[in-house]
């Protein structure tokens, strides 16, 4: 009798530490098999981790790092689905320094993060958009289901970016055109001032 | 007194033990508090309004070969936001941008936070009222510094066309993927606002620190060179008593908006 009063006192003592430790990752997510996604219209590329890639920072810790962050907050309840966290080799394309010749040193490339990616997320992006044009009404910005990604430094653990988009969204269609697709051919009246 | 007792400095993450440290000043400061003080930032948020509040000037340009870029430096300062709304709409803003005169799309950069969060670097772009939203994060900028944020018209020769680059500093963002002239209206209008959702929340800067908008420019249409913004046909735009702007001043390209 009293051994078994020592086992359950240890059993639940064990299930106590055992509910703080999951107080880390309260929020449910998947882990699928990591696929190439490409996010064309702001440039990231979240590729499969090189195979047996070495991380200090577990998923639950990148997760608890997005949570803490407050970025994007509430997307978790809007998402469809619990997000998926995923060890990825991740890569902005567009985001880099603008170089004396003009060309552009990428800053973030083949980094490897933790990727949180919550699907679905009614998005009308972070502002109102232009302000409204006197005289006009305002227009409504309407919610595109959009997928909201967080991601974390694998090792240091910091968030390295987060961003909302459409994946393979590639609006992006080379229009051989240069200036004036709705321009006159005049000239400007007058000079620009200095 | 304002933002004192109110707003969202999210307590969520504190230890224990600063908590009850804090409750107990707050307890003493409330009690030592004048009754008269204004609350900024409350703690209840009202309706809100999906369009936004604007606090600061627009452009819209009135020819076709007006302006193809726009940039500022912009002070950056914490704006509180009101309590009762802790979702991604809730926001306090400021940021430069480009848009075709209908309003349909836009380019802009700028900074923003959320309840709770730390104020963070960010560059947002749309091509048309059917496209959706594109909308990333930068660094973290530090409280009280300037910084040059940019809408840069270039063009892509592997693309075949021109595109906006989304700037802060000298480092992009991300940049658009169409062609600014076929796809959006002209002439582009240029803005510089700070920007809420709730009349409760407020835009960075307060009176006694301004958010300051300065050397403010154009990027002009015909030779691609940048220009200082002038008063000719600018619109300043105030939402509610409750935030308020500076004149532009035409000579130095500069104005200031804060939280009353």
């Amino acid at each position: 009798m009293r051994y078994r009063l020592i086992l359950l006192s240890l059993l639940a003592f064990a299930s106590a530490c055992g509910a703080g430790a999951n107080t880390v990752s309260l929020v449910h997510y998947n882990s699928p098999p990591v696929q190439d996604r490409k996010y064309p219209g702001n440039g990231t590329d979240l590729a499969p981790a090189p195979s047996g890639a070495q991380h200090r920072i577990t998923a639950d810790q990148a997760m608890l790092t997005y949570k803490k962050s407050g970025v994007f907050p509430g997307v978790a309840s809007q998402a469809v689905g619990p997000p998926d966290v995923s060890l990825v080799s991740f890569s902005d394309n567009e985001q880099g320094d603008v170089q004396a010749d003009g060309s552009i040193k990428l800053k973030v490339q083949q980094v490897l993060s933790w990727a949180i990616v919550f699907h679905g997320v009614p998005w009308a992006g972070i502002g109102g958009g232009p302000a409204p044009v006197p005289g006009r009404t305002a227009l409504t910005q309407a919610p595109v289901p959009e997928d909201i990604v967080f991601i974390i430094d694998a090792n240091s653990g910091q968030l390295v970016t987060a961003f909302a988009d459409v994946p393979g969204d590639n609006t992006q269609g080379p229009v051989p055109s240069e200036k004036g697709g709705t321009s006159s051919s005049q000239s400007p009246t007058q000079a620009p001032s200095p | 007194m304002k933002n004192v007792f109110m707003g969202d400095d999210g307590p969520r993450n504190r230890r224990p033990r600063r908590l009850v440290l804090c409750a107990t000043l707050l307890g003493l400061a409330a009690l030592l508090a004048p009754t008269t003080a204004n609350a900024t930032a409350g703690s209840k948020c009202g309706t809100k309004n999906t369009n936004g509040y604007f606090d600061g000037y627009r452009n819209p340009g009135n020819d076709v070969w007006n302006w193809e870029g726009t940039k500022a430096n912009i002070t950056v300062r914490k704006g509180l936001v009101c309590d009762a709304d802790s979702s991604s709409s809730n926001t306090s803003s400021a940021w430069a941008m480009i848009a075709p005169d209908n309003t349909y799309g836009w380019a802009q950069s700028g900074y923003i936070r959320w309840w709770g969060s730390s104020i963070y670097h960010f560059a947002q772009h749309k091509r048309s009222s059917s496209t959706g939203y594109t909308t990333k994060l930068g660094s973290i900028p530090t409280t009280g510094s300037t910084y040059t944020y940019s809408e840069v018209s270039y063009w892509n020769s592997t693309a075949g066309q021109w595109q906006i680059n989304e700037m802060v500093n000298s480092t992009v963002i991300q940049h658009t993927n169409w062609n600014t002239f076929t796809d959006w209206h002209e002439p582009l209008a240029v803005e510089w606002f700070g920007e809420t959702k709730y009349r409760e929340s407020d835009v960075p800067g307060l009176s006694t620190s301004k958010a300051h908008f300065t050397n403010m420019q154009v990027q002009w249409f015909s030779d691609d060179n940048w220009y200082a913004a002038s008063n000719s046909a600018l619109n300043g735009t105030t939402d509610s008593s409750r935030w308020a702007r500076s004149a532009f001043s035409a000579a130095n390209q500069l104005f200031d908006i804060w939280t009353v």
